[in-house]
């Protein structure tokens, strides 16, 4: 089910002197069982993006289409924006019910489920995102931090989204619980699901994502493979972004005569590339 | 002259919880030190980091704040005048609807006199960038705005050390560096700074580290001498800094690489030399 948006431009407080124009005509296709990183930063024009591929906010002006069909033109809206998940950033902040599978069935329960199927869906996310049996009945308020959001990602899971858009899930979390929540969206989406990730982490993007979009005042800046946009130092430093350390240690090197791919963006490649080197020598 | 903070057998107990969440810390942080305190979520440190502001009460144990020791809420009151914090949630530490207001609440509730409050409150936003913010409703502010804003609360009261529990988690990659650059700014001109942090790169940029994990003191030491154990660290729940795993990943290789790498720089200069 692929996402395409056409010129799609959004502006905040038409009229009003605070009038921005958050979206500048961006036009892209992500396509079925991408992994895509949108980074950017702060008022670039990210979550504004991402919002309306599910149709919460709608265009200024300018088209989204789910699987072909305009989202908000569809007789079927409500179905098509069940098939894009969205989870905010600090998703937990939205739990509510008094028990982990209530909170969890309440999407799928939405959709229209039986009780009994509703909760059959909200077993099968918690089981994906690592919350077992013995969750089920505790208050998602008692839980860890980082249980917490994985509790969050389940209730959008639940609903079995084919697009899982994810707004900085690992913002906030210590490192085992960034660990943990990246490593269950690798393997949501290695099952199939084409995911949508917003991050300022760098280094989260590069180990995890095949496609980078960079957004910079509401226009796409650049748009590829995570070696290709993170080879383009000199424009994303230009445009304030930090590199990913491997690449920007490889940058250090080849202005001293390293010689390095501009490809390289991860430790492990790095390392790679300077054993090869060193040790010729 | 006494230290900054020195605690002695320090514990904390939750009413209700089965264990103490600080648990018997002995920790002495001189006068104008830079340390960081790591840990995985739940492993004590802003519970230590609330002890060190007299928001708690020890349950047992000493803990001496600019030479006060921090037994009652009197004390502690007097503690609060040396010892600042700044919290995590920008949004949660605004209480006023203009940002001078905000800044000049901590000071009116020590009773400072007026035109004093005044002339603070101007130095305090001088001093993190925002004197032309002094007017703006804080919901306005970007999110290390506001967190400069709550600094600048905490520096008009003339604290001699600044707690920051993870002051940094939830701002972006450049309102990240620029909370860390000015609390080393302020370490510079002799506030002591506690650095509660999940990052790694930020603690590798501290003098001296404390990693928490149940409750107790797992690790001390410069961060070299913390990175270095990397097994060590991962299994408390960290990570090492990037660079530092670039250089184990190099030594496996049989490449001929210093171990105790933490920062980029170190590692571009070693780089060169063994090229």
């Amino acid at each position: 089910m692929p996402i395409s948006v056409k010129d799609l431009t959004y502006t905040y407080n038409p009229g009003t002197p605070f009038e921005t124009r958050a979206l500048d005509g961006i036009s892209l296709t992500i396509n079925d069982g991408e992994f895509v990183g949108i980074i950017g930063h702060t008022g670039s024009g990210k979550s504004t993006f991402i919002q309306h591929l599910n149709a919460l906010i709608k265009p200024t002006s300018g088209q989204v289409l789910v699987d072909g069909e305009d989202i908000n033109e569809s007789k079927e809206k409500a179905a098509l924006r069940m098939r894009v998940g969205l989870v905010f950033q600090y998703p937990e902040y939205q739990l509510f019910e008094e028990t982990v599978l209530k909170d969890v069935s309440f999407g799928p329960k939405n959709m229209g489920l039986s009780e009994e199927e509703a909760t059959q869906s909200a077993k099968w996310a918690l089981e994906k995102v690592g919350l077992g049996e013995r969750y089920y009945g505790r208050s998602p308020f008692e839980l860890s931090g980082g249980q917490k959001r994985r509790c969050a990602v389940a209730g959008v899971l639940a609903m079995h989204p084919e697009v899982l858009i994810l707004d900085e899930p690992a913002a906030g979390l210590d490192p085992v619980g960034r660990r943990e929540i990246l490593d269950i969206i690798r393997a949501i989406h290695s099952e199939g699901t084409t995911v949508i990730m917003v991050s300022h982490s760098m280094d989260d993007v590069a180990r995890l994502c095949e496609r980078v979009i960079v957004l910079e005042k509401g226009k796409v800046a650049l748009d590829g493979s995570c070696a290709e946009v993170f080879g383009q130092v000199e424009k994303l430093s230009a445009m304030g972004l930090t590199l990913p350390q491997a690449a920007l240690l490889r940058d250090r090197l080849n202005k001293r005569g390293f010689d390095l791919p501009e490809s390289i963006y991860t430790i492990e490649a790095l390392s790679q590339a300077l054993t090869e080197k060193l040790k010729t020598r | 002259m006494h230290e900054a903070i020195s605690a002695r057998n320090l514990s904390y107990h939750y009413e209700g919880a089965d264990k103490n969440a600080v648990d018997s810390v002995n920790i002495e942080i001189a006068r104008g030190e830079f340390v960081a305190i790591l840990g995985r979520n739940g492993s004590g440190k802003s519970t230590l980091g609330k002890l060190f502001n007299g928001l708690y009460l020890a349950s047992q144990g000493e803990v001496f704040v600019s030479g006060t020791q921090i037994t009652d809420e009197n004390s502690a009151y007097e503690a609060r005048k040396h010892c600042g914090m700044v919290f995590q949630d920008p949004d949660n530490q605004m209480v006023a609807t203009i940002v001078e207001e905000d800044v000049a609440f901590g000071c009116e509730n020590l009773g400072v006199a007026p035109d004093e409050i005044k002339r603070r409150v101007q130095k305090a936003l001088e001093t993190v960038g925002m004197s032309e913010y002094a007017l703006s409703a804080p919901h306005m502010l970007s999110g290390g705005q506001k967190q400069r804003a709550a600094i600048a609360g905490v520096l008009a009261m003339q604290p001699d050390i600044i707690v920051f529990d993870e002051s940094t988690s939830m701002l972006d990659p450049s309102g990240r560096r620029d909370i860390f650059s000015l609390a080393q700014r302020l370490n510079e001109r002799g506030v002591t700074i506690v650095w509660i942090t999940h990052f790694m790169e930020e603690a590798a940029l501290c003098q001296r580290l404390y990693v928490m994990d149940g409750g107790r003191v797992a690790l001390q030491g410069t961060p070299r001498e913390v990175f270095s154990d990397a097994e060590a660290v991962q299994k408390l729940g960290l990570d090492v800094p990037d660079m530092t795993a670039l250089a184990r990943q190099l030594k496996q290789n049989g490449i001929d690489v210093r171990s105790d790498i933490i920062t980029i720089d170190e590692m571009e200069v070693e780089l060169c030399r063994l090229a």
